[in-house]
């Protein structure tokens, strides 16, 4: 079992800040630093700076650190052209040494699209667009070098493109694809993923959200164990009461909503939470981290939950 | 124009023999879908109690036709524990072959509650109940052993053996509140049915749907949609068939003529619905039913 920290900038946070939590992550032994992938704030609230662009984050932040994996949960089809995509991710994975993992999604949120001059097509396009670019990017990727990759889709179209730069991990980085989908992404998951993320999931659900994915994969030969299942849920731990709700709170959350199915309470409770979603079969648990300015926060968590759960795996 | 017809038979003033035969009428008429209630009580709100239970009458059902999907809209979360419905929809799932639908909600006829001594929560209380409910209910369906902590219900390796014939018995959640209905049916329900209301509203939840679904990664295509709607010729029909609740029904009635009966099927359509399913009660008009099957299902058709 392991813990991720994962990040939501578009709530307002700058690079400076996501650095910070990155390189603590890093230092406390987190798996990995991973972010949303959105232009404009989810919800009511200050905008604060504003967002910033997930994968410059990821491959500046890349330089920055040594050990921990980066990646996005997830970026959507509609920001980036296929080809681009490919090429930056590649990018990134040389900059970091083969630490970057690509979460990758239809898209939803039609507001930043408007904002920020996005084309965001029908659902039915997007998550045609989706299947299409999960075809580019990892063919683009695993094309052998000499060889050229063609394509031609109802969305998407490559003629004899040389199919680089390479990225270091072969045949490609991760690819993670989550939701709550019973066909369509499960479909998709067991062709493409390395991982699928359920988001949010509770616990007594997360086993059966996970099936879809399983039979998926035995649908089409594919051995379920060689899928990595994990799980993303928010974080509040205090040492206290007092301390818990206070950061429940600043995390834009309901603390006793937030105590009934996320990682929240004392070390102690999160730990014992964490287990469980272990026992339902999660191999690793993305933490949704909101409180980018509470370093002890952070340090709380990496000190008095990760070992042991670390160390009881 | 590709739509799927049901009827949903309403349990008050009526006897299974009267259902029965009913039944087997709208099944030769070809239509897809027939569904019964769940409520004790008659659902017109006038403390009326004549209501014939609702797993028998899904069970009667579900003996006496063949070829249609026996739905339910919906069985109450308030009602009964979810593992006492799984058994029994595992078990009538056997004697439908595989034609079931397990529609859930939140409940609402506060006077059948209020009788029973069955507790009848604030709306958010009940909302959560529902979602506690639907994941019990399919951990029951699809498991070997569940277990679930909640507010609510509470199960220990529970078992519910045998399963249904379908791998996937499919959960349709009934209801529009747009921020927690439709979000629980994105996450966790096959299909969703709201009665009574105009194809423009209804084509602005299906979207508040589509949008959680997005959101939650999940391709909208995956759920079915449905709407039940009134249907009656005259608007002394409708009076009669739906009381003093009649007006508060009207704007998702199919009525008028032929041809506005199809239009409005058609809006439906347009936005979505794959079921548009007929909510009638007793008497039941047979003379309309097979007006409707013999007039507007072609035409829709065509």
């Amino acid at each position: 079992m392991q813990l991720r920290i994962f990040t939501e900038p578009q709530q307002g946070a700058t690079y400076g800040q996501l650095l910070a939590v990155a390189q603590g992550a890093e230092r406390l032994g987190f798996d990995a630093f991973f972010r949303s992938d959105h232009y404009q704030r989810i919800g009511e609230g200050s905008p604060g700076p504003g967002s910033t662009d997930a994968w410059m984050t990821l491959a500046a932040i890349a330089r920055e650190t040594d050990r921990i994996r980066l990646g996005t949960l997830v970026t959507p089809v509609t920001f980036r052209f296929p080809g681009p995509l490919a090429i930056q991710v590649a990018q990134a994975d040389e900059m970091s040494g083969g630490r970057v993992e690509l979460g990758l999604g239809a898209g939803w949120y039609d507001g930043e699209h408007a904002a920020y001059a996005i084309p965001f097509p029908s659902t039915g396009d997007r998550f045609a667009m989706l299947e299409e670019q999960l075809e580019i990017v990892t063919g683009l990727w695993k094309t052998p070098i000499g060889e050229t990759y063609s394509f031609a889709g109802a969305h998407h179209s490559i003629v004899d493109s040389p199919a680089l730069p390479k990225p270091v991990q072969q045949p490609g980085p991760p690819i993670v694809i989550g939701g709550w989908g019973t066909k369509r992404t499960p479909r998709l998951a067991a062709r493409y993923a390395a991982e699928f993320n359920m988001p949010f999931a509770p616990v007594s659900y997360f086993r059966e959200g996970c099936d879809h994915v399983r039979a998926a994969c035995e649908a089409i030969g594919r051995d379920p164990a060689t899928m990595k299942f994990t799980v993303a849920t928010v974080v509040s731990v205090g040492t206290n009461e007092e301390e818990f709700r206070r950061r429940a709170v600043a995390s834009g959350q309901d603390p006793d909503q937030m105590r009934a199915g996320a990682a929240a309470g004392t070390p102690d409770e999160v730990v014992e939470r964490i287990r469980e979603f272990e026992r339902e079969g999660a191999e690793t648990v993305y933490l949704q981290y909101h409180t980018l300015d509470d370093p002890d926060h952070l340090e709380l968590i990496g000190t008095e939950v990760l070992p042991k759960i670390v160390a009881a795996s | 124009m590709k739509v799927r017809f049901g009827v949903h038979t309403g349990l008050q003033h009526t006897s299974i023999d009267d259902l029965r035969s009913l039944w087997r009428r709208i099944e030769a008429l070809g239509f897809d879908w027939i569904s019964i209630w769940d409520h004790f009580y008659a659902a017109d709100a006038t403390g009326d109690p004549h209501s014939l239970e609702a797993i028998t009458a899904h069970t009667a059902l579900a003996a006496t036709t063949e070829r249609v999907t026996c739905g339910s809209l919906v069985y109450s979360a308030g009602y009964r524990h979810p593992a006492v419905l799984a058994n029994a929809m595992a078990t009538l799932d056997q004697v439908a072959h595989g034609r079931t639908v397990l529609g859930l909600g939140g409940g609402w006829l506060q006077d059948e509650y209020d009788a029973y001594g069955l507790h009848y929560g604030s709306p958010g209380e009940r909302l959560r109940m529902l979602e506690e409910y639907v994941q019990c209910v399919r951990g029951l369906l699809t498991q070997p052993r569940t277990s679930f902590d909640g507010e609510f219900f509470h199960l220990r390796d529970a078992q519910c053996e045998p399963k249904p014939e379908q791998a996937r018995l499919p959960i349709w959640i009934g209801g529009g509140g747009e921020k927690v209905t439709l979000r629980i049916a994105a996450q966790y329900a096959d299909g969703w049915n709201v009665p009574f209301i105009p194809p423009e509203v209804w084509a602005h939840k299906a979207d508040v749907l589509d949008a959680h679904c997005e959101r939650l990664g999940r391709d909208p295509a995956e759920i079915t949609k449905s709407v039940n709607v009134g249907m009656a010729f005259t608007e002394e029909e409708l009076r009669r068939q739906f009381g003093r609740m009649w007006k508060a029904v009207e704007p998702g009635v199919l009525s008028g003529s032929v041809a506005e009966m199809v239009d409005k099927v058609g809006a439906y359509v347009d936005a979505g619905a794959a079921y548009v399913i007929l909510a009638l009660r007793a008497p039941f008009d047979r003379d309309a039913l097979e007006r409707f099957a013999a007039e507007v299902m072609p035409a829709v058709r065509t």
